[in-house]
């Protein structure tokens, strides 16, 4: 039996067609179109949408990209904090695993 | 006993450049995420439900409004009310007061046809009695009936063709109120919307459009929408900004 990838070892991405975002002071405000949502994000949560919009990335990519884009060390940004941040998106529909696909 | 502080120190903050504050900032923020704070928020109303909400305003008259509407299609808007009697009509100096006194006025055409009088006068009322034209007499007419009279020794025919062929003069039409200098029974429909109505403008759409209904509030809807695309939302007219609000909503959905 093989265990589940969790949400670090999975692979995201996001489409950004599908939402409208404006910064307001470094929080985002994002319109997401499918949902019909609209959704709050500070710069953590909406730099893991944009992250992955781009290029799709692991979660421990996405952490040590997060840690370089916004100059932050591991103590700094945990990964505990990305991986619930993760799962928070994911479930929102702002991001999505590339891994649900296949 | 001191408390101890949540946040990292930031008295320093001061000397820091905005991108140094920038970063602590967000340091700050991932402290309290690592503490649970959300990254995100979801708004409880979404944004489909904030654009839907536009239709749920309503109208609420605070005092009555009432509305006069002629022939021609022309409105006026005011508060004043006209004295109506059975069999005399609308009292006409009541008329010129509320015309008068309109808040609010609409040219002709801008009324349609739902809500004009149900009676129009043909011709106005004129104090000319030696006009020629206002005695109707049907010379070859008559004259035809004349002959018939003279063939025939019944009286009951005798009557019934010289009723047929009576002139219709002013001078003989004693029943005649349209010329009533105080009264007038036909030209003017008058509609009121007392204090307190509360009219939802979302009840006058129809699959997307407006299809103000064949009432006192259709009429107001109607002279509403009139209202709003020569003002916009300019300040005056009663429940305008609802008015405003919902046009601009179905501005979305085309």
């Amino acid at each position: 039996m093989v265990a589940a990838p969790s949400l670090m070892e999975k692979t995201w991405t996001s489409d950004s067609g599908q939402f409208l975002a404006v910064e307001y002071d470094d929080t985002y405000l994002v319109y997401f179109k499918p949902s019909g949502d609209t959704h709050f994000l500070n710069f953590l949560s909406f730099g893991i949408v944009d992250a992955v919009s781009k290029t799709a990335l692991s979660g421990t990519e996405l952490h040590e990209k997060l840690k370089t884009d916004f100059s932050l060390t591991s103590s700094e940004l945990p990964v505990a904090l990305v991986t619930s941040t993760i799962g928070e998106l994911d479930q929102a529909g702002l991001i999505s695993s590339v891994d649900n696909s296949k | 006993m001191t408390e101890k502080p949540i946040l990292p120190d930031t008295t320093e903050s001061e000397d820091r450049t905005p991108e140094e504050s920038r970063i602590a900032e967000r340091r700050q923020l991932l402290m309290l995420g690592a503490a649970g704070l959300p990254m995100m928020l979801t708004l409880k109303a979404s944004a489909r439900e904030v654009l839907v909400s536009q239709l749920n305003c309503v109208v609420n008259f605070t005092s009555r409004l009432r509305i006069l509407v002629d022939c021609d299609g022309k409105a006026w808007v005011g508060t004043r009310n006209i004295k109506y009697e059975d069999g005399k009509g609308f009292k006409v100096a009541d008329i010129t007061k509320f015309k008068d006194e309109a808040t609010y006025s609409f040219p002709a055409g801008d009324v349609p046809n739902n809500w004009l009088p149900d009676t129009c006068p043909i011709e106005e009322c004129s104090n000319d009695d030696d006009d020629d034209d206002d005695y109707d007499f049907d010379l070859e007419s008559a004259s035809t009936e004349l002959d018939e009279l003279m063939r025939t020794s019944l009286p009951a025919q005798a009557d019934g063709i010289m009723l047929a062929s009576k002139p219709k003069g002013k001078d003989d039409d004693d029943e005649d109120d349209d010329c009533d200098e105080d009264w007038i029974d036909s030209g003017y429909a008058f509609y009121e919307l007392g204090k307190n109505t509360t009219i939802t403008p979302a009840d006058h759409l129809s699959g997307g459009s407006w299809s103000p209904q064949n009432n006192n509030k259709g009429l107001f809807i109607t002279l509403s929408l009139i209202y709003e695309s020569r003002h916009g939302e300019t300040p005056g007219w009663p429940g305008i900004s609802c008015i405003v609000s919902i046009v601009n909503y179905l501005g979305t959905q085309n």
